[in-house]
C-alpha cells in the first residue's frame, strides 16, 4: 500500500526541530524522541517491522480482550479484519475504532480489569494518534517506550512503597496458596501440593462468615522464605531498571541497554506468573520502539512472542514429575 | 500536516502517556482515599500486595429483634454484585447502595441445617408453592451493620490474619 507518510520516520534528521527552550526539560524532551532509524536501511524494513507489530496487536486483542459482549464482539471483528487486510491496520481511523471500543467497555469496568487492559487501550490509542502525524514511526516509538517506562515507575514505586512486598510477605503469600506458584513452591520451595490445599482450605475458614477465626497458620518452609525474599528483590531490581532504561534519554547510557533489559524481565517473570497478554503487549510495545541498539533485538522480541504462550505450560510441574 | 508544529508534534508525542499518567495518580489516589485496591484501576501496582479483591471479604448484620445476625446465605444476585464491587473499592456510595440492598430485601430467620442462626432472603411463595420455609414470616430488619476486610500475611509464622478495612452502620429510614 502506498501510505501517504511512508518512509516518513528515516526523513528526519536527529534533533532537526530541536530547540532546547526550557532548559534541563526541554533537553530530557527532546532526548526522549527515537533516533531516527539506520538510514542504510529501506524505509520498508521498517514499515515491515510495523506490520508485525501491528499484527501483535491484533492477535492480542482478538487472544486477551475482556470477555463481555461488549467489548469481545467487536474487537474480535476489528482484530481479525485487521490481521486478514493488513493496510487496515495503517490507518488513524482503524486504531482510533479499536481504542475507542475498548476505552468505553473498559470505562464499565474500570474497577475490574488488569492494569494490562488499560495499558492495551493506551496502545491502540497511541497508535491513532501516530497515524495522524507526518511522521508516524517515529511517534509510535516515542509513545511505546514512553509507556512501558511509566507502566514500570508506576509498577516499581508501587513495590517500593508496600512493606509486604518489600520484606517478601507478598511472594510468600502467593507461593504458598496461589495455583499459578504451585509447581514452584513444591519443586524449589519443598511445599507439597497438599500442603498448598491445605493452605487454601486455611484461607477459606479464614473468610467464612460468621467464622470466628481472625488468624490462621500456613504450611511454609525456610526456602520458601528465601525464595520470596529473592523474588521481591529481584522484582524490583528488574523493574526498576526497565523504568529506567526505557526513560533515559535516546541513545545515551543505559538506554542502549533497554530492550535486553525488557526481553530479560519478560523471560524471567513470565515463567512462573504466566500473564501471557501483558507479556504480548510488552513484547509488541517493545518491537514497536526497538531501534538500532543490537542487531538481534528485533529477531529476540518475536522469539520472546512466540515462547511465552508455552511458558503456560505447566513446565515445572512436568520438570518435578520428571526428577521425581 | 508537514508543518506540524512543535507543539502538535508534542501533543501527538505525550497524550497519551500524560493520559496514562493520570489515570495511575488517579488510581493512588483512590487507593489511598477509598481503599480500591491496588491491583485495579490502571496504577500498576498489581503483585505490590497481598491486597487484591480475593483477599478481601464482605461481612454483613441485620440488626433485628432478635439481635444482631449475618446475612449468610442465598443473597439476591443484586447484593451479591454489589459486595463483588465493595471488595475493589469499598467506597461511601458503594458501601450505602449495598446496604440498601439488603435493606430493600425481605428477610427471614433460617435455622436449617445448624442451630445457628442465619437468614435467607424471604421470597412470596409461587401460587402453588408453600410458603417459606416453617412458614416464617418476613424478619423485621431496623438496620444493617458492613464490614470489609481484608487478609494479610504476618511472616513470623507465618500465618494469615484479618484486619478490618472499612465498616458502616445504615438504618432503615
Amino acid at each position: 500500500m502506498s501510505h501517504p507518510t511512508f518512509g516518513a520516520a528515516v526523513s528526519i534528521p536527529a534533533g532537526a526541530s530541536a530547540v532546547p527552550r526550557w532548559g534541563v526539560l526541554a533537553r530530557w524532551v527532546t532526548w526522549l524522541e527515537t533516533r531516527p532509524d539506520d538510514e542504510r536501511r529501506p524505509a520498508s524494513s521498517w514499515w515491515a517491522t510495523y506490520d508485525l507489530v501491528a499484527t501483535m496487536t491484533c492477535l492480542l486483542v482478538i487472544v486477551y480482550a475482556e470477555r463481555e459482549w461488549f467489548i469481545r464482539t467487536p474487537t474480535l471483528a476489528l482484530g481479525v479484519a485487521g490481521v486478514l487486510h493488513r493496510p487496515l491496520a495503517r490507518r488513524a481511523a482503524y486504531w482510533f475504532a479499536m481504542a475507542a471500543v475498548l476505552a468505553v467497555g473498559h470505562l464499565f469496568l474500570w474497577d475490574r480489569i488488569d492494569n494490562h487492559k488499560y495499558l492495551m487501550t493506551y496502545w491502540c490509542l497511541a497508535l491513532a494518534v501516530s497515524f495522524l502525524t507526518p511522521h508516524p514511526l517515529r511517534t509510535i516509538a516515542v509513545n511505546a517506550r514512553l509507556l512501558i517506562g511509566l507502566c514500570f515507575l508506576f509498577a516499581a514505586v508501587w513495590k517500593l512503597a508496600s512493606p509486604e512486598f518489600r520484606d517478601g510477605a507478598f511472594f510468600q503469600y502467593a507461593l504458598l496458596t496461589d495455583a499459578r506458584f504451585r509447581g514452584v513452591a513444591d519443586f524449589i520451595g519443598g511445599v507439597s501440593t497438599s500442603l498448598a490445599t491445605g493452605n487454601t482450605t486455611a484461607i477459606d475458614s479464614l473468610r467464612r462468615f460468621g467464622g470466628a477465626l481472625d488468624a490462621v497458620p500456613l504450611h511454609s518452609s525456610q526456602r520458601i522464605e528465601w525464595m520470596a525474599r529473592f523474588m521481591a528483590a529481584w522484582t524490583i531490581l528488574v523493574e526498576g531498571a526497565v523504568a529506567v532504561t526505557f526513560l533515559w534519554p535516546e541513545g545515551k547510557g543505559v538506554s542502549k541497554v533497554r530492550d535486553f533489559v525488557l526481553i530479560g524481565f519478560l523471560i524471567t517473570t513470565y515463567p512462573i506468573t504466566s500473564v501471557v497478554g501483558f507479556g504480548w503487549l510488552l513484547v509488541a510495545m517493545g518491537l514497536a520502539q526497538s531501534t538500532r541498539t543490537f542487531a538481534p533485538v528485533r529477531p529476540l522480541y518475536v522469539l520472546t512472542f512466540l515462547v511465552l504462550p508455552l511458558y503456560s505450560l505447566p513446565l515445572v510441574r512436568l520438570l518435578h514429575r520428571a526428577v521425581e | 500536516m508537514d508543518s506540524l508544529t512543535r507543539a502538535k508534534r508534542s501533543t501527538a508525542y505525550y497524550l497519551v502517556p500524560a493520559l496514562a499518567a493520570a489515570i495511575a495518580m488517579r488510581q493512588l489516589y483512590l487507593s489511598h482515599a477509598y481503599a480500591l485496591t491496588p491491583w485495579k484501576g490502571g496504577g500498576f501496582g498489581m503483585v505490590a500486595s497481598v491486597d487484591q479483591p480475593r483477599s478481601r471479604f464482605v461481612r454483613a448484620y441485620l440488626l433485628t429483634p432478635l439481635g444482631t445476625v449475618p446475612v449468610e446465605a442465598d443473597a439476591p444476585e443484586r447484593v451479591e454484585q454489589l459486595a463483588t464491587r465493595i471488595r475493589f473499592m469499598p467506597s461511601p456510595e458503594r458501601l450505602n447502595a449495598f446496604a440498601d440492598a439488603i435493606l430493600d430485601t425481605s428477610w427471614i430467620v433460617d435455622t436449617a441445617p445448624s442451630l445457628r442462626a442465619r437468614v435467607a432472603p424471604w421470597r412470596p411463595p409461587a401460587p402453588a408453592a408453600a410458603g417459606p420455609p416453617g412458614g416464617a414470616r418476613p424478619v423485621e430488619v431496623s438496620g444493617v451493620h458492613v464490614e470489609v476486610w481484608r487478609i494479610r500475611l504476618d511472616p513470623s509464622g507465618p500465618r494469615l490474619v484479618t484486619r478490618k478495612l472499612t465498616e458502616i452502620t445504615r438504618a432503615r429510614s
